[in-house]
């Protein structure tokens, strides 16, 4: 019912595991964890969706409004893994367009 | 062996050679100053022994006459102003055998706004009517200066000091550019309160010392006469050279004729003497030398036109070439 | 030594010992001290000293240079009278012997005198006299040699400037002297006849100069007109150098400047005195002078200024000498201060650390100080007792505090685990809006509720209080709350159910804990309340404007007394109409004020909240108490039930039929979970896919987020109802709220094209409802919109039997 982060760095990237659901009452947590690491000048984040159960236009506003800010301090949003649920909303809302999605995190690290 | 015997040969011979020195005695013509340091550095350096001569310097003074003393064989060489022979009515009985200072140093000295300080003293023709003190010896050269400005000053004799002039009874005062003029300086007169008419630029150039002897002198001992001339040169060369140790040794003969003269006056006399011994740059002239244009100059400055002895006579041949 | 070997050492352990620190602070602050008053003193001294000295000396310069020209005055005037009288006389060798004879009987301090005449005067009969002393007699000579004076300062100067001079300083052969000689012209007809003069010796000046006590290094100084050195300690110099040859000959530029300023002080001032450094020295010298005016002389005085200031200088010496005993004296009480303040110190420092280790038994200093020490002492030894006492007794009291904690805790669980908790409770009743919520005080108060259909249409709820507290009180609220529901599911009727349940308590309640209770029947097809009382307090009836108490018979409280009678009361619950029941927990929160929340605050609240669920009224209440309490602890617990029955609105969506299931929701975002967990519920009972509830929560959760962010004016709450009917082939779902008109089915898709940067936030939600539904419709019904959502299934999904069925 919630919705948990787990940050890992890899050499200038930085890994956020996204866990649970990201809806209207969840979703502003992970806009928070994306300015706490830009403040830390991590500003390479691939966001890890695997275990991500739900999103709702409240988590992909959450997401574009962490992009946005991301792109403005020179740095990328970049995503993996995502699958059923999640993957349809990334294409319904034309997100799928908008960032880079890999199938996995090995295609990023190559 | 042989080199032995020949070494005490000659030791021998210096010894008595050295043993059989020509007296030789100079009079000065004033007291001890540097004005005569190449005679004291030919002696002190040994100069005038290494040609055979024992030198023996007679101080001068206000009651000495050079000449005389060597016109009657008190003395052989004496050194005094080419003027004051040429002036003198026995001037054929001496004979010039070096012309040691070869340019004026006579200066008059004025104070630059009157002896009353309310007006103006700053080219020769503002001495005319002014009290004027003058040395009686040395007349000649400033009557020529006068008659050459057309002035007519108010000449009052000048004796031991210029005391009337620092005391502004006079509004120009007789200065040798390296004696008088400087003690002016150190009894607190400041250069911007005088002007100083220099002979040697206003061209009233007058040769000045020189040595003499008496024409019989210089006939009967002329080998003296040179190595006397050479020596003396090299002392004046010797002064050049070395002017510390040479004024340490003036003052040492200041000291011991206990005369009034400091060091720092002496050290202004010597580079001031030294400047008319020898020319800095070409000045018509060598050290030593008397030149035939020159002595007629100076005749003419002097007036004796006509009366005045033969160049060939009076310059011996040594004057007349310079630097032995 | 070691100290002194290791600089870093010894300052950190210096840094580290009091008692050093005090030591030295005491030292250093006395040796500061004294230090400063030696240097103000010796700077003061040496001041007023020079000061002194330089009054002294100038008035000493002064006087002997008066005394002098006083002396050179008398002389001139025997002079002068003589040059007055010789130009009225015949100018003749008799004239003369006698004036010169008078001259020098009337002027003891003149040594000689002479009369010279000027040149052309044959018929005198001389030219110089000069006359002297010899001895006692007076003798005369003429001058051999009159030319040679003549030329001389003495006759040549008046002679030329026709006025009487002061020659310089000379010396004199004959006399054997220093002398100076004052001439003065005689004047006949305006011509300088002849000069009179006469010769003072300075041997007395120099003698009395001498005289002065002027020190072993100190020295008189003569100076004649023009700079001339006539008496100087170097007396090399006298008669030869003038102020301006030595500055000429100084060895630097530095020494040149020094005595050039000198010189120019010394003529440009009648006296005074001035400062130098002494050339080729480093040392300074003072110079004091005084003028004589008729020979413009200067008669100084030259003093180092190391013998000036040697009295000083001697007296600084032994000044720091006694300064520096006196610290060293003073290191003795120093260190006893010191010891004194440190050491008991000390002693408590090894106490405490020792008390630190669990030792209360390391020794104090001795007692019987009366200063701070005395009193820290003692302040320490009342600390250990009190920790001692204090640690025993925590060791005491924390085993009983963990005892009444667990107990704290095991009242609670049985409090709460025995309390009805799913909200809604009956769903498939649509319009029964029951809401009820416990919040237990630390101390478990013992407060209950319950509700539960007794068959399909009648509702059973009651609450209770249990007078008492902790865990015999949640144990008798349990008792009394299962034996009550269990009674009334038999008896079927509230008072009678109140008068067995009362009976059973009542036996052998040995504790005299009793239990006030308000319980009822509510029929939901008639909204008739049958309903009875046990001692509780009123519950409130409310609607839109209205708020009252309930009418009550108040009977006794159960378990108080057996056989108390208990009678039934009846109600028809008005439609839209709540009731609240609660506890007096509620009435009775106290603020820090000490002020009751009180049952006027309590209607008046209700009054208020016309619109709103059972559950956001329990929670606004709850909130309001909250606030009222200001932070003071809830004394008791706190219980509600809020109940409203109203008719079943007609259907959009179900055309005409039940919905398979019912959701209220309030308006914010903290309601969104209860979404969540409804649907869960569902996809279990009625077996769908994950795709299918992630697609329904989708589209609901877009849709309430869209209601509760933009329909809602007002900060009020508000009702949204979501039904949901499932069919064979399709799920219909219709969503009702009371806000603004807004038709989600005319709303512009957002453009997808567009890039990250120009993509505007927001504007997704509609899209994702349009996208996953098949069917959308709104309408708008008596200020409410009505949004319809139609999801074909492809699996067919089960139907179930409608809830009201």
């Amino acid at each position: 019912m919630s919705l948990t982060m787990g940050c890992q760095e890899k050499g200038n990237l930085t890994l956020v595991t996204v866990t649970g659901r990201m809806d209207a009452v969840t979703a502003p947590d992970f806009e928070k964890t994306c300015q706490a690491l830009m403040q830390k000048g991590k500003i390479d984040i691939v966001a890890e969706l695997s275990a991500l159960d739900y999103i709702s236009s409240a988590g992909l506003r959450s997401i574009l409004s962490a992009a946005k800010k991301l792109r403005g301090k020179g740095g990328n949003l970049r995503f993996c893994g995502l699958s059923g649920m999640v993957k349809e909303v990334f294409k319904i809302s034309g997100f799928q367009s908008m960032f880079t999605i890999v199938e996995n995190l090995a295609e990023i690290e190559g | 062996m042989k080199r032995i015997l020949t070494g005490i040969f000659f030791f021998l011979l210096s010894a008595a050679g050295s043993a059989a020195a020509e007296p030789v005695r100079l009079v000065l013509q004033w007291q001890h100053q540097s004005q005569f340091a190449g005679y004291y550095m030919a002696l002190e350096k040994g100069f005038y022994r290494a040609e055979n001569l024992d030198v023996t310097l007679i101080p001068g003074g206000a009651h000495v006459d050079p000449l005389r003393m060597i016109r009657d064989g008190q003395a052989d060489f004496c050194t005094t102003m080419l003027s004051s022979v040429l002036g003198r009515h026995d001037r054929n009985e001496f004979v010039l055998l070096q012309q040691v200072l070869n340019r004026s140093n006579l200066t008059l000295v004025a104070w630059k706004k009157g002896r009353h300080g309310i007006d103006s003293i700053a080219a020769p023709s503002d001495l005319d009517q002014r009290r004027i003190t003058l040395w009686d010896g040395f007349r000649p050269p400033y009557e020529a200066f006068f008659r050459r400005y057309g002035i007519d000053p108010v000449i009052i004799p000048q004796y031991y000091s210029f005391s009337l002039f620092l005391h502004r009874g006079a509004d120009a005062c007789c200065a040798m550019r390296y004696n008088e003029y400087h003690s002016l300086i150190q009894h607190g007169l400041r250069d911007e309160e005088l002007t100083v008419f220099d002979f040697h630029e206003l061209g009233v150039d007058l040769p000045e010392d020189g040595l003499f002897a008496v024409a019989e002198t210089w006939r009967r001992r002329l080998s003296v006469c040179d190595a006397f001339v050479r020596a003396s040169m090299k002392g004046w060369q010797y002064a050049r050279d070395h002017r510390r140790e040479t004024l340490d040794v003036v003052m040492r003969y200041v000291e011991e004729a206990r005369l009034p003269a400091n060091r720092p006056h002496m050290e202004w006399m010597l580079d001031t003497i030294l400047q008319a011994v020898f020319p800095a740059t070409d000045a018509g002239w060598i050290p030593g030398q008397l030149t035939e244009e020159r002595y007629r100059k100076a005749v003419s400055i002097l007036g004796l036109e006509g009366s005045e002895p033969a160049y060939g006579d009076f310059v011996t041949p040594g004057a007349q070439r310079g630097l032995h | 030594m070691v100290i002194l070997l290791h600089p870093e050492r010894s300052v950190a352990y210096i840094n580290r010992s009091l008692f050093l620190r005090l030591a030295l602070l005491i030292l250093g602050g006395g040796s500061l001290v004294v230090l400063a008053i030696v240097l103000f003193n010796h700077l003061t001294m040496r001041r007023t000293l020079l000061d002194d000295q330089e009054r002294y000396y100038t008035a000493l310069a002064s006087s002997s240079a008066y005394k002098f020209n006083l002396q050179l005055l008398q002389a001139q005037k025997v002079v002068d009278e003589a040059a007055a009288l010789f130009s009225a006389l015949p100018h003749n060798k008799g004239t003369a012997l006698n004036l010169l004879g008078r001259i020098l009987s009337r002027n003891p301090d003149i040594y000689g005198s002479a009369i010279a005449l000027a040149g052309g005067q044959q018929a005198a009969g001389f030219q110089i006299l000069y006359s002297w002393r010899a001895g006692d007699r007076m003798q005369t000579m003429e001058r051999s040699q009159p030319e040679q004076d003549y030329q001389s300062d003495w006759f040549y100067l008046p002679y030329h400037l026709r006025k009487p001079v002061w020659t310089d300083p000379y010396y004199d052969a004959d006399a054997g002297t220093l002398m100076v000689t004052y001439s003065a012209p005689v004047v006949d007809r305006r011509r300088v006849v002849a000069v009179i003069t006469c010769d003072l010796s300075l041997e007395g000046l120099k003698a009395s100069l001498s005289e002065l006590e002027l020190g072993r290094h100190g020295n008189p100084l003569l100076i004649s007109r023009f700079g001339k050195i006539i008496l100087h300690p170097r007396s090399e110099w006298v008669h030869k150098e003038t102020l301006y040859s030595l500055a000429e000959g100084a060895q630097n530029a530095e020494d040149r400047e020094t005595l050039l300023a000198v010189s120019r002080e010394l003529t440009a001032k009648e006296s005074g005195s001035l400062r130098f450094r002494q050339p080729g020295k480093r040392t300074y010298a003072w110079l004091y002078f005084g003028s004589v005016p008729l020979t413009e002389w200067k008669i100084g005085f030259l003093i180092p200024e190391e013998q000036i200031l040697a009295p000083v200088v001697n007296l600084g010496i032994k000044t720091v000498l006694i300064a520096l005993t006196g610290v060293l004296l003073l290191l003795v009480p120093a260190f006893f201060i010191a010891a004194a303040i440190t050491k008991p110190l000390q002693v408590l420092v090894r106490a405490a650390d020792r008390l630190a280790g669990g030792d209360f038994e390391a020794p104090l200093p001795a007692d019987g100080r009366t200063d701070e020490i005395g009193r820290l002492i003692v302040a320490f030894d009342g600390m250990r007792t009190d920790l001692q006492s204090y640690i025993s007794e925590l060791t005491r009291t924390t085993a009983e505090k963990e005892k009444i904690a667990s107990e704290l805790s095991i009242a609670r669980e049985i409090q709460h685990g025995i309390l009805p908790k799913i909200f809604p409770p009956f769903p498939q009743r649509s319009g029964l809006d029951l809401y009820a919520m416990l919040s237990s005080a630390r101390e478990v108060g013992g407060d209950l509720y319950d509700f539960t259909l007794l068959d399909e249409d009648r509702l059973y709820f009651c609450i209770g209080d249990v007078s008492g507290k902790g865990v015999p009180a949640s144990l008798f609220m349990a008792v009394g709350k299962t034996l009550l529901k269990s009674t009334v599911q038999t008896l079927q009727d509230p008072a009678k159910a109140l008068f067995h349940v009362n009976n059973e308590l009542a036996e052998g309640n040995d504790t005299c804990m009793f239990i006030t209770l308000f319980c009822g029947i509510l029929d939901l097809r008639t909204n008739e309340l049958v309903y009875a009382n046990a001692g509780h307090n009123p519950p409130v009836l409310f609607d839109r404007d209205r708020a009252s108490f309930l009418d009550l018979i108040f009977s006794p409280p159960l378990a108080a007394m057996p056989d108390s009678p208990y009678q039934n009361q009846r109600l028809v619950l008005p439609a839209d109409a709540k009731l609240l029941l609660y506890t007096d927990g509620v009435t009775e929160a106290m603020n820090p004020q000490l002020e009751l929340f009180g049952e006027e605050r309590l209607l008046a609240f209700l009054r208020g909240q016309p619109r709103q669920t059972a559950e956001g009224c329990v929670s606004q209440l709850v909130k309001t108490v909250a606030e009222f309490a200001q932070g003071a602890e809830q004394s008791d617990d706190i219980t509600l039930l809020c109940l409203s029955y109203g008719s079943s609105r007609p259907s959009a969506a179900g055309n005409g039929t039940s919905p398979t299931s019912l959701l209220v929701v309030t308006n914010h975002h903290a309601e969104l979970p209860r979404l969540v967990t409804w649907l869960e519920g569902l996809q279990t009972r009625l077996e769908w896919s994950d795709d299918l509830v992630g697609q329904i929560n989708l589209i609901l959760e877009e849709w309430l987020v869209n209601v509760m962010s933009y329909a809602f004016d007002d900060d009020q709450l508000h009702e949204i109802e979501i039904r949901l009917w499932q069919k064979e082939k399709e799920l219909r779902i219709e969503v009702r709220d009371d806000g603004k008109p807004f038709d989600p089915t005319t709303q512009t898709e957002p453009d997808l094209g567009l890039s990250l940067e120009e993509r505007p936030i927001g504007g997704l939600g509609i899209l994702f409802i349009r996208n996953s539904l098949d069917e959308l419709r709104y309408q708008r019904q008596e200020g409410e919109n009505v949004v319809t959502m139609v999801k074909r299934l492809e699996t067919p999904g089960r139907e179930l039997p409608h809830a009201e069925t």
